[in-house]
């Protein structure tokens, strides 16, 4: 038997609005079931990677290590070296030729990153153009950049055939490496440094007019393997600029040969300090070991001291480094260096920074600072840093990672007629910070969790810039983190021409938005609202550690989280990485019920107070109003025993009818008649296409409130439309209901989320409101630094 | 056909990274929305400070007072909105404001001044600075959303409101 709810009252219908044809697009075409599982859109999993998201027991990665001779010209801003390679063939198949990278042909004047690149010439006005741009591309038309590839042989000195394709290099080896075999060859090449102000890219040299110096950022400086893996094979993909590296682990040596007067920073560890560091300079390192503050191992007048210098003598400095995927160095007579040891659980590491005179005063005052704050986050979050040193180093790129070394551009203003007043703007102070924290946190991901970074440029940016969000707010209350918060993505997310976050780096549009701040944000709401932050961090924390040191794939990662949380989240990853739908949840009705309780001499008076409770028509009005006269007035017996009861007074019959159908009813369900609940259904839609929890404050007529966490899957059956029904006691009437109160959803349109509805103001008009209170704001005001 | 230069931007004396790097990518947002409340077309344009100070050639530290002016004629210059029959709808400048990261900048037109629905835009802002500048449009009314990308050489596109 069914409990009849009756509409006492129905509080409210709201009218829908924004329904007409505002579902994202949906590309990979997995609308209509958001709950189906990924099974068939995921990889099947095998012996490397298993079903549980983890390494299988046949996983395996290729060995590359490499023994470097590297020599500076500084006065042609040149390089000129050669290595060994030693490639061990750790996959179970038989290789017959090798691809190695040759990153730097991405600035030959004919390369296809450079041929590929549109001009615009409409800028100002029709058939003009900045001198920027046409100053890149002379620049770029003319730099006779790219590897020199002077020899590639073995180590007998025999020439390898070798193919070269743009930015790639295909060696045949004369005899085809088995599984389980290593081969070593050397390559010789140089390379012009490119000026990075002028053409970009990650690595490159800064010159100073002033004191007529350069500094230097080296990087993509060496041809280094391909990568080779289980799910891409060779992943040869060229170099265009946009999509990253895709590395192997490998043990480097490498001696770097620069002036006598230069400081050099490197990834990895100094292996000739008494050659290269004055006994002052190593003793100052010995304290900075044990420091509780950075340590100045070249303080601001030595620096400006060496910046005068002119050495002809050459020095070599010798590094090496274990297990990292890629090496990177950083050279100049201009350099003050800082440090500071720090040592924690499985940490043991110098946090270094280096930097030209014109990074102080901010540098001093954060980079260190900044790296140790970032090492001591992320630890907790992924792993313990394992490298023994960490470096941050001030020069012409803006912001880049490599193994234990990042380069970091933000550097305060300098008054040219009085260099030694100096100050930054706030968004300078806070640029800096976050760019250390998220190149710092690198390391972690990809440096460590070796994502394939041109396949995939979320899994490193994503991953890394929500960690980087944990990190800054816990650098001070209130940090102006860019993104993280969910509030932050409504934009663009709104916006209806995107790609999925599941698309090849190189076809990603707006890459800042979808490869950094979606996944990042996605991660975040995952965090504080689907799974809470216990499940959610041994997760992320169980991803980091099955992978480090490894090569993870996006289902590992998937499936890890799934995995570890016991929390079926395919509907997630369906609808944040596999599409480009939005969230738009609308509160579209309210109704209120009570139970029915089908007694008749309940029932009866009810539905004659309600009848009551009806306005007049307006001919009864009219009628009254006219004193009507009507026949029965004058002949009574017209009237009979319908004129005495009407259809709500309760018969005999009516009442013999409850107690039989009474009689046929359990104790329970007679319990469940006499309740004297409010009932509640709330009516939902989906307008955005996502589907999220319902996240409700309910705020009744007493002033009580109640919040109410509903989960997703309340859409399984139909991800359209659901109603929720809620009973409550007696005394708890509906006053209000917000939907998603603290805007965690990144909903898209809150004017929808309100019953009863409320006015939102749009962010021009609040605009206004204030700027007639006279509050404008200045959008930089100066920070002023003593000294 | 000769390649002139723009000689606006000879005062950019900040020297400009072409090539984004790893972590520099050039966006913007322009959101045009109808109020029906209060019968006006609402134009936000949200872009980060650090692009806007680079094409006005100012610096990290000047008040937004002072750029005011500036900052009116370089959008004035760069987006604009065309009624059906080719004029250019006068735009009310209402202000702008900013955080650390980004910059919002406010224009409104009352609908009574749109002769029809139909609407031509422009807007290249920082695309004269940055040649991978991406200008997202989005066009909101009671009943739905419309969304555009423009880059260098797509400048401009028509729609309906």
């Amino acid at each position: 038997m069914n409990i009849k709810l009756l509409g006492r009252l129905t509080v409210a219908w709201l009218a829908m609005s924004g329904f007409s044809g505002s579902f994202a697009a949906d590309p990979l075409n997995v609308t209509g079931d958001k709950f189906r599982q990924l099974e068939e859109l995921l990889p099947t999993p095998n012996s490397y990677r298993t079903a549980s998201g983890a390494p299988g027991h046949a996983y395996w990665q290729q060995q590359a290590d490499y023994d470097i001779k590297v020599s500076l010209d500084d006065d042609k801003q040149l390089i000129t070296a050669s290595e060994t390679i030693t490639y061990t063939n750790n996959s179970p198949d038989t290789l017959r030729y090798l691809w190695v990278q040759l990153d730097q042909n991405r600035f030959k004047p004919n390369s296809s990153g450079n041929l590929a690149r549109p001009v615009n010439l409409e800028a100002i006005a029709p058939d003009t153009i900045p001198f920027n741009s046409f100053r890149h591309a002379v620049v770029s038309g003319e730099f006779p950049g790219g590897y020199q590839i002077t020899k590639v042989v073995d180590t007998r000195g025999r020439e390898l055939r070798h193919t070269i394709v743009d930015t790639g290099m295909r060696i045949d080896l004369p005899q085809p490496l088995a599984s389980g075999s290593s081969v070593s060859f050397q390559i010789g090449w140089a390379y012009k440094v490119v000026e990075q102000k002028v053409l970009g890219g990650r690595s490159g040299f800064e010159y100073f007019k002033r004191d007529d110096n350069y500094l230097y950022e080296i990087a993509q400086w060496f041809p280094r393997m391909a990568a080779y893996n289980d799910v891409s094979g060779w992943q040869n993909k060229q170099f265009l600029g946009s999509g990253e590296f895709a590395l192997e682990f490998g043990n480097y040596r490498v001696a770097i040969e620069v002036p006598a007067d230069h400081i050099v920073a490197a990834t990895g560890v100094l292996q000739n300090p008494r050659d290269v560091l004055t006994s002052k300079q190593r003793e100052r390192l010995r304290k900075a070991r044990i420091a509780n503050k950075p340590v100045m191992i070249v303080t601001k007048d030595e620096a400006l001291e060496n910046e005068k210098s002119r050495s002809t003598e050459r020095k070599t400095w010798v590094f090496e480094a274990e297990n990292v995927r890629d090496f990177s160095w950083a050279s100049s007579r201009k350099f003050l260096w800082d440090a500071q040891g720090y040592k924690k659980g499985g940490t043991d590491t110098m946090a270094m920074s280096f930097y030209p005179e014109e990074g102080t005063p901010l540098w001093d005052k954060y980079s260190t600072e900044s790296i140790i704050h970032t090492i001591d986050v992320y630890n907790r979050y992924s792993f313990d840093y394992p490298y023994p040193v960490s470096i941050s180093v001030n020069g012409p790129v803006g912001g880049m990672e490599y193994p234990m070394i990042t380069f970091n551009g933000p550097r305060p203003e300098i008054d040219e007629e009085d260099r030694s007043k100096r100050t930054y703007s706030r968004r300078t102070k806070y640029g800096l910070i976050s760019v250390i924290i998220h190149e710092v946190g690198h390391n972690y991901y990809p440096m460590i969790i070796n994502s394939d970074e041109r396949q995939w440029t979320w899994m490193d940016e994503g991953l890394n810039t929500f960690v980087q969000f944990l990190a800054e707010q816990e650098w001070e209350e209130k940090y102006p983190s860019r993104r993280g918060d969910a509030r932050k993505i409504v934009e663009y997310m709104k916006s209806e021409n995107q790609v999925p976050i599941m698309t090849n780096s190189e076809s990603v549009l707006q890459l800042g938005n979808n490869a950094y701040g979606k996944p990042a944000t996605a991660l975040n709401i995952l965090r504080e609202s689907i799974m809470g932050r216990e499940l959610f961090d041994f997760a992320f924390r169980e991803y980091a550690q099955r992978w480090k040191f490894k090569r993870p794939m996006p289902a590992d990662f998937f499936r890890t989280m799934e995995d570890a949380s016991g929390m079926d989240l395919d509907w997630f990853w369906r609808g944040w990485f596999y599409t480009t739908d939005n969230v738009d949840i609308s509160l579209d009705a309210v109704h209120h019920y009570t139970v029915g309780t089908q007694n008749p001499e309940v029932e009866g008076p009810w539905k004659r107070a309600q009848h009551e409770r009806e306005p007049e028509t307006i001919t009864v009005i009219e009628n009254r109003a006219r004193k009507l006269t009507r026949i029965v007035d004058g002949k009574p017996e017209l009237e009979d025993f319908y004129n005495k009861h009407d259809e709500f007074d309760v018969s005999n019959a009516d009442r013999n009818s409850y107690r039989s159908k009474l009689e046929d009813l359990e104790d329970w369900e007679k319990d469940l008649l006499r309740v004297e609940s409010n009932v509640y259904v709330l009516d939902f839609s989906n307008i955005g296409g996502l589907v999220m929890p319902l996240f409700l404050r309910l705020e009744y007529e007493d002033g009580s409130v109640e919040d109410l966490r509903i989960p997703a899957e309340i859409w399984t059956r139909n991800a359209k439309k659901t109603s929720k029904m809620l009973v409550r006691d007696k005394s708890k009437v509906l006053k209000s209901v917000v939907l998603d109160p603290h805007w965690e959803t990144a909903d898209v349109n809150v004017e929808n989320n309100f019953y009863p509805r409320r006015i939102i103001k749009s962010r021009l008009e609040l605009f206004k409101d204030e700027k007639q209170r006279n509050l404008m704001k200045d959008w930089d005001v100066e920070l002023k630094e003593a000294g | 056909m000769k390649v002139l230069f723009s000689f606006l931007l000879v005062v950019t004396t900040s020297v400009i990274a072409l090539q984004a790097n790893a972590h520099r990518y050039h966006f913007g947002l322009t959101s045009l929305s109808v109020n029906e409340r209060t019968q006006t077309l609402e134009i936000s344009h949200r872009f980060f400070v650090a692009d806007i100070e680079k094409a006005l050639s100012i610096s990290a530290g000047k008040e937004l007072n002072e750029a005011q002016q500036q900052m009116e004629n370089y959008v004035n210059s760069r987006f604009q909105v065309s009624q059906k029959n080719g004029d250019v709808l006068n735009l009310n400048w209402v202000g702008m404001e900013a955080d650390v990261h980004d910059i919002w900048i406010y224009q409104e037109v009352p609908l009574v001044d749109l002769s029809s629905k139909k609407l031509s835009i422009k807007q290249s802002m920082l695309m004269e600075i940055e040649r991978d500048q991406v200008n997202t449009i989005t066009v909101n009314n009671s009943s739905e959303n419309q969304s555009y990308t423009l880059k260098s050489g797509e400048s401009r596109v028509e729609f309906s409101l």
